[in-house]
């Protein structure tokens, strides 16, 4: 079944139903005059059009013999990833940079090399403090702390 | 006498150390980039738009220039000797780079390679510093109806070219128009789509999109399967073609150079669209089609030449109309906003040095690579080595710090995580990213534009059809729709793209 496939045009068709009632409620205005919601009116009216074509054409293909592009197998490290990166941001205002962004790094070389699990945090530690080095401390960009206050 | 003050005018500028300087590392990442699978030159240039926010703009747009120029030459490397494209205008290159390589001609493919890229890349300079101005001055006399129709046109072009479902990118496109139009109204000062969110108020940002799409969607992408990269072991020695490698190479890099200086200059064209076509060209014309593919000089000749004439000629359109043809020309579109210049017709006026300075940095940008990509060809070789494992981090890393940096707001994480998950959806199922971002950056002109116009015209959208620049724009664009979704022209264009694709 293409159910990935067809959760992407049930997005699309809800999100321009939204567009469309925003639009609605801001004023469409008139062709002499046109309101903020005038284009966005006009464009969620497309848009809906062109989703509900893909749902119904990716319904009809869904009997036909299909290979799905998303599979257990290649999806396991995008999602590994994927939870890296929430966590970090769950995680970079709390902890700070410093330690979130280790964290990240580690994380994301084990999902690569799930081996090795101290070279990896050691390698993680140092990318992360050359890049603070390098943008903090050289650039003078501001990162977040966070509760600890800890930064060098 | 006022075109050499202006060449002067250029030199000067792009010759003050701090443009040098930026012009050299805008070439050197973009070489990097195109020598490393896995992050393009519209990755890059995402990356770094945060970070030209600290730099002079003129420094900054040449550095966002670089990159693109330069990964057009490094991209050849990794096709050559790796089989691998670093970026998508090196894929044909592969065909007859590689078999030279396995075939011990890796250095006169890399030598013919870098002395085509070196002509094109000059004739395309030459050509633009003619062209610009005049149409920057035709330009000033485009009003509204004229702007959106060519935007449409351009907009258009770029969903026909599409490779992939073209339905999908249409509907891309639209997406991106309504991402733009999120925030605040220009014209009302209405406050719309926020969804309550006040991190909304000043819209999505270019930069979350950009980088989420190209950069984090990346990673997405590479970390599917990593380590498939392999290096095929292959000695780079004598770089100099030799006279017979020149004289089967001459026509097909000056063939290469003018469709590419014409495919640049063309609204959702640019450099990928210009090595396809002038390889498809190349072996149509060869006398011995057959050696296409086996290792035949001029299937690297042509096609990078041409990849380097069109990327420094799309940069006419946005120069001159101030409309980015592309998605690499929107990425310094969105540059250029960063300082608060807005590229079009005023702004050889209002930033003559910039204007002229960017494409001097050019001349002088080619004679960079040159030296970087020939002499240093072994370092080049050993950074294609480096695992993605590592680079993976690190380009996380910086997306991260860069995005957050723009307004120290953790919501900008956030957008660029979701565009990076959505950029490696779309891809797997077949949207195209490049439409969504073209159109986001143009909708707020269009928008514009179309608002303008039926003020001006009373409601009355025969305002688009009674201007004959407007008008051609739309037959144009209507054209193009129609034979892409009507039977011949649809199996034809299929064909096509299906054989470019191969």
């Amino acid at each position: 079944m293409r159910v990935t496939s067809l959760i992407i045009s049930l997005f699309f068709i809800s999100f321009s139903i939204l567009i469309f009632i925003m639009s609605i409620e801001l004023g469409i205005g008139s062709f002499k005059l046109p309101g903020p919601g005038f284009l966005g009116f006009l464009n969620s009216i497309f848009l809906f059009t062109l989703s509900s074509i893909i749902f119904f054409l990716d319904r009809k293909k869904a009997d036909e013999a299909y290979e799905d592009p998303i599979t257990r197998k290649n999806l396991t490290n995008p999602i590994l990833l994927a939870l890296s990166l929430f966590g970090f941001t769950l995680l970079l205002d709390i902890l700070g940079f410093l330690i979130s962004a280790t964290l990240l790094m580690w994380a994301i070389l084990l999902i690569n090399t799930p081996k090795r699990w101290f070279r990896q945090l050691v390698v993680a530690l140092i990318i992360v403090n050359v890049a603070y080095f390098i943008l903090c401390k050289l650039l003078k960009v501001i990162l977040p702390s966070g509760i600890f206050r800890l930064q060098w | 006498m006022q075109f050499f003050n202006d060449i002067l005018l250029g030199f000067q500028t792009s010759l003050a150390p701090i443009n040098l300087l930026f012009c050299f590392i805008g070439v050197l990442l973009g070489t990097l980039v195109g020598v490393l699978p896995g992050l393009g030159p519209v990755g890059t240039m995402a990356i770094l738009l945060p970070i030209t926010f600290y730099a002079p703009p003129v420094a900054s747009i040449i550095m966002l220039a670089g990159i693109y120029y330069g990964a057009m030459y490094g991209g050849s490397t990794t096709s050559i000797l790796v089989n691998i494209p670093g970026e998508p205008a090196s894929i044909v290159t592969c065909l007859d780079g590689n078999q030279m390589a396995r075939q011990g001609r890796a250095g006169p493919a890399l030598g013919i390679s870098a002395f085509g890229s070196f002509f094109a890349g000059t004739v395309g300079i030459i050509g633009m510093m003619f062209i610009t101005k005049p149409l920057a001055i035709v330009a000033l006399t485009f009003g509204p109806p004229e702007y959106f129709s060519l935007m449409l046109m351009g907009l258009v072009i770029l969903v026909y070219l599409t490779q992939r479902s073209m339905i999908k990118a249409i509907s891309m496109g639209i997406f991106g128009f309504i991402l733009s139009l999120f925030g605040m109204d220009m014209m009302s000062g209405e406050i719309r789509y926020v969804f309550n969110r006040d991190e909304l108020l000043d819209g999505v940002g270019i930069i979350p999109i950009a980088m989420g799409l190209f950069g984090v969607g990346e990673i997405f992408i590479n970390m599917e399967i990593p380590g498939l990269r392999s290096l095929y072991k292959t000695h780079v020695k004598g770089l100099l073609p030799s006279l017979k490698d020149w004289k089967d190479s001459a026509l097909p890099i000056i063939r290469g150079t003018v469709l590419g200086f014409f495919l640049g200059v063309l609204p959702g064209g640019g450099a990928a669209l210009a090595s396809f076509v002038s390889y498809a060209v190349e072996k149509r014309v060869s006398k011995h089609p057959e050696k296409f593919g086996k290792g035949a000089i001029e299937g690297v000749a042509s096609p990078e030449a041409s990849n380097n004439a069109a990327s420094t000629t799309s940069f006419i359109p946005l120069l001159a109309l101030g409309i980015p043809g592309n998605v690499v020309t929107a990425m310094l579109f969105a540059g250029l906003l960063i300082h608060n210049i807005t590229p079009g017709p005023l702004l050889l006026r209002d930033h003559p040095d910039l204007f002229w300075g960017v494409i001097m940095s050019m001349y002088i940008g080619n004679v960079m690579l040159i030296v970087l990509n020939l002499p240093l060809i072994g370092m080049w070789v050993q950074i294609t080595k480096i695992p993605f494992r590592l680079l993976a981090p690190i380009i996380i890393l910086v997306c991260i710090i860069g995005v957050y940096n723009v307004n120290h707001m953790i919501s900008d994480i956030w957008l660029m995580i979701f565009f990076g998950m959505a950029g490696f959806i779309m891809r797997k199922f077949q949207y195209e990213p490049a439409p969504l971002v073209l159109a986001y950056i143009l909708g707020p002109m269009m928008e514009h534009a179309m608002v303008q116009s039926l003020i001006i015209s009373g409601g009355s959208f025969k305002i688009f059809l009674v201007r004959p620049i407007s008008l051609v724009c739309l037959m144009v664009a209507t054209f193009l729709l129609i034979t892409a979704f009507t039977g011949y022209f649809k199996l034809k264009r299929r064909e096509v793209l299906t054989v470019l694709e191969e």
